[in-house]
């Protein structure tokens, strides 16, 4: 199996900063592709997002370039990820806490990361960043950390209703205005001729799984260059709506 | 040397050596008998035992004594399983990070 990678991101129709971050690194190991991708959404109501989502970016590519080449030799295993990423995590935590004790501002992320080889896909989630995969159908397999996310599983709110909540960006946790952060962890097989998806609620709040879709539909994602129009399409047309945060998107197809 | 060793037990018949005068030279030979068949076995065991051993990786620590040295197992097994970055996209407003 082989991957096209793209990623696009917008500042939006509001802001003057763009907090989001994304990362997606193509690598190839004997022959075998895989896929490594963050994507950080800054807190947009607190200071200094676009700071704590970088360090989290950055904190994950020095993970991808020391740590995941030794995991491949001994073999990846479920447990080895949920342990390193956690890790990974509770450090960014503890640091960016600590950066904002000593500067007096508040800031913090969310996070979510893909990792994608021939046979497995492993994936982590602190917020409200989402990862979709699109085949036949548009199937998100993140869980957000949300207030809403929550009252819906308690049946307190459905999921239309959730769509206007004026609690809708109010998140459970975030790495680094959290005293503590618990990521949640998917692991699955990865489908061929499938787009895996991740972006930042700004991409998905004006739009439904199934526009993502039928403007990302696999079959037609032939070039890196055409899922780059792709996801420029929707953003275009996601400010068109007005949205008024940050805007970011990131896309792997998979073929062969 | 065996051929000797066996003429000489040969030199006289099984009767007589086995007599009361060919009784201390029966006794001699079957000894260096089996002392060389010991030490064959020793030169046989030695042989067998190098080949077996790995050369161990020792250096002087500063105090003169020899210490057995770590192999980086991890760093060679991630060598050997060398990750080619074939394409790289990142985007980042900040131009700092914390470290």
């Amino acid at each position: 199996m082989r991957f096209l990678i793209s990623a696009g991101t917008d500042v939006g129709n509001v802001k003057s900063t763009n907090q989001d971050s994304v990362s997606v690194q193509l690598m190839e190991q004997g022959g075998r592709q895989l896929v490594f991708a963050v994507l950080c959404d800054g807190m947009g109501g607190l200071q200094k997002g676009e700071l704590a989502s970088a360090s989290v970016i950055y904190a994950f590519r020095g993970w991808c370039s020391r740590r995941l080449p030794i995991l491949l030799g001994n073999g990846l295993r479920d447990g080895d990820i949920r342990q390193d990423w956690s890790r990974v995590i509770t450090d960014c935590n503890e640091k960016i806490k600590a950066y904002g004790a000593e500067s007096g501002v508040r800031m913090g992320t969310t996070a979510t990361v893909l990792l994608l080889t021939q046979d497995r896909y492993y994936v982590a989630n602190v917020g409200d960043s989402r990862v979709y995969e699109l085949q036949t159908q548009a199937r998100q397999i993140t869980r957000d950390q949300t207030v809403v996310a929550r009252e819906i599983d308690w049946g307190l709110l459905t999921p239309e209703q959730a769509e206007t909540d004026p609690r809708r960006s109010v998140l459970l946790q975030c790495i680094g205005a959290s005293r503590e952060v618990y990521a949640e962890f998917f692991f699955g097989t990865p489908l061929r001729d499938a787009v895996y998806l991740l972006c930042s609620d700004g991409f998905r709040h004006k739009i439904t799984p199934m526009e993502m879709l039928s403007y990302l539909e696999p079959f037609r994602m032939d070039s890196p260059e055409k899922m780059g129009q792709s996801q420029q399409a929707l953003i275009r047309m996601i400010k068109e709506r007005n949205e008024r945060d940050n805007i970011t998107v990131a896309t792997i197809r998979t073929y062969g | 040397m065996k051929g000797i060793t066996l003429l000489w037990l040969r030199s006289e018949p099984m009767g007589e050596a086995a007599g009361p005068e060919g009784m201390p030279r029966l006794v001699l030979s079957a000894s260096l008998l089996a002392f060389l068949l010991f030490l064959s076995l020793i030169c046989v065991m030695r042989g067998r035992i190098k080949r077996r051993q790995v050369p161990p990786v020792m250096e002087d620590d500063a105090a003169g004594g020899s210490v057995t040295q770590e192999l980086p197992v991890a760093e060679i097994q991630a060598a050997s399983q060398r990750l080619y970055l074939l394409e790289d996209i990142v985007y980042c407003e900040s131009r700092e990070i914390i470290p």
